[in-house]
């Protein structure tokens, strides 16, 4: 091989690697010179641009079983291959592959910082890990349900491999074709906002594509958690987006579309003294609430509560984020986190203040 | 922003007082500002004992 070829390392299961069904799915992950079973396939469609140097196979529940050791063994021989790119998959639909294929991928891309091309069904559950995952050198393409489509996966994929290893701009998804991982980047349209969105509906109202700038996002049902048995038995905590944060905002709190949280410990605070809080939240004005803190974390009627016995025990920390322009599926993280270390703190329930 | 809170399906929500100031009323007395916050977070902590675990279908509390 030529020295300026392109070094792929490919990633399959047990199955596609041609060492056994269901019954071999326990199998440890083994690397193998050249390419193997569909690795053969986009060796063919990558030409003589790159060659697949090595193939790492391993069995479906392997990966599942043994977790974060697994996943350290692959990526170990993986890192091996010495390779400017990785491929793994195609999945297809298979559940316990995919996720195999997506988690080794944002390993691969985060610690060997090299892109990542797999290719699901879309609706494969991996491609929920995928989005979350949000890894900006991991790229996934669509495929068929069944492997009856891995003749032209194999051609897409290996497409897409040449174009990143070569360092080929790629566009947004809609235009790309692979699979939507919801990053945003700031781009300059060449027409306004105003003429664009009559564009957009005059495209709707004629029954053509159209891409908003900001896709519309299906939001869950919620379902709400039991009532507490007792309040005198509970320990509550308060949460605020009204972006009340010590003074002088240590942790950073961006105005608008922060991604992160904070909690900070108001376990012998009677009230939160103006002075010692501010307000930083992009989206409301904040001079009553820097004027009286407790205006958006009422931490002072909450000890109130808590000495009059109607509240067991008022949490100690208070939780802080600044609400404005989240986007939905970062601040439904965020939410999880929260819940969890609510959980971790021995906190039974949580008043969230919405400004 | 109750009716936010009420469009994404909560069903504990206690309607605060302004966007600016959901937990009192800078426009009162200091002491009448705390009485109020204080009705505001006990009505808010009776929720926590009471209502259904089904989703608001959006309509109205």
């Amino acid at each position: 091989m030529s020295s300026d070829q392109i070094r792929v390392v490919h990633y399959i299961n047990q199955f596609f690697g041609g060492l056994g069904g269901e019954d071999q799915a326990g199998l440890a992950p083994s690397l193998v010179n050249g390419a193997v079973g569909p690795g053969k396939l986009i060796a063919q469609s990558l030409g003589d641009r790159a060659q697949i140097v090595a193939t790492v196979i391993c069995g479906d529940n392997y990966v599942h079983e043994q977790g974060a050791a697994a996943l350290s063994t692959i990526v170990a021989l993986m890192r091996g291959a010495e390779a400017d790119l990785a491929i793994l998959g195609p999945a297809f639909d298979a559940g316990r592959y995919g996720v195999a294929c997506v988690t080794v991928g944002h390993r691969i891309a985060s610690e060997l910082g090299i892109p990542c091309v797999t290719a699901l069904y879309p609706e494969n559950p991996a491609v929920r890990i995928y989005r979350d995952h949000r890894n900006e050198k991991l790229y996934s393409l669509p495929t068929t349900q069944l492997a009856t489509g891995l003749r032209d996966t194999a051609s897409r994929m290996a497409q897409l491999a040449i174009r990143l290893a070569t360092g080929d701009a790629i566009g947004p998804a809609n235009i790309e074709g692979y699979l939507p991982r919801g990053i945003r980047r700031l781009e300059t349209a060449q027409r306004s906002g105003a003429e664009r969105a009559v564009d957009m509906l005059k495209a709707k109202m004629s029954g053509l594509a159209y891409f908003p700038d900001l896709p519309y996002v299906a939001h869950a049902t919620l379902v709400a958690a039991p009532a507490l048995a007792s309040l005198a038995d509970s320990q509550v905590a308060v949460i605020s987006t009204a972006g009340v944060v010590p003074m002088g905002n240590p942790d950073r709190f961006f105005l608008r579309g922060n991604n992160f949280w904070r909690k900070y410990d108001v376990g012998s605070l009677e009230r939160l003294e103006a002075g010692k809080w501010d307000a930083v939240h992009g989206g409301y004005s904040t001079s009553w609430t820097n004027q009286n803190p407790n205006l958006g974390a009422p931490i002072d009627a909450m000890r109130h509560w808590e000495r009059q016995g109607v509240l067991g025990k008022f949490a100690r920390w208070f939780y802080s984020i600044p609400g404005v322009g989240a986007e939905f599926d970062q601040a439904s993280r965020m939410g999880r986190e929260i819940a969890a270390d609510l959980k971790a703190e021995g906190t039974h329930a949580a008043i969230l203040v919405s400004t | 922003m109750a009716d936010i809170s009420r469009h994404l399906g909560v069903n504990r929500i206690v309607p605060a007082v302004g966007i600016s100031y959901p937990c009192g009323d800078p426009a009162l007395s200091a002491d009448a500002d705390i009485e109020l916050r204080r009705k505001l977070v006990h009505q808010a902590l009776q929720s926590l004992t009471a209502g259904s675990t089904e989703p608001n279908q959006g309509k109205a509390a």
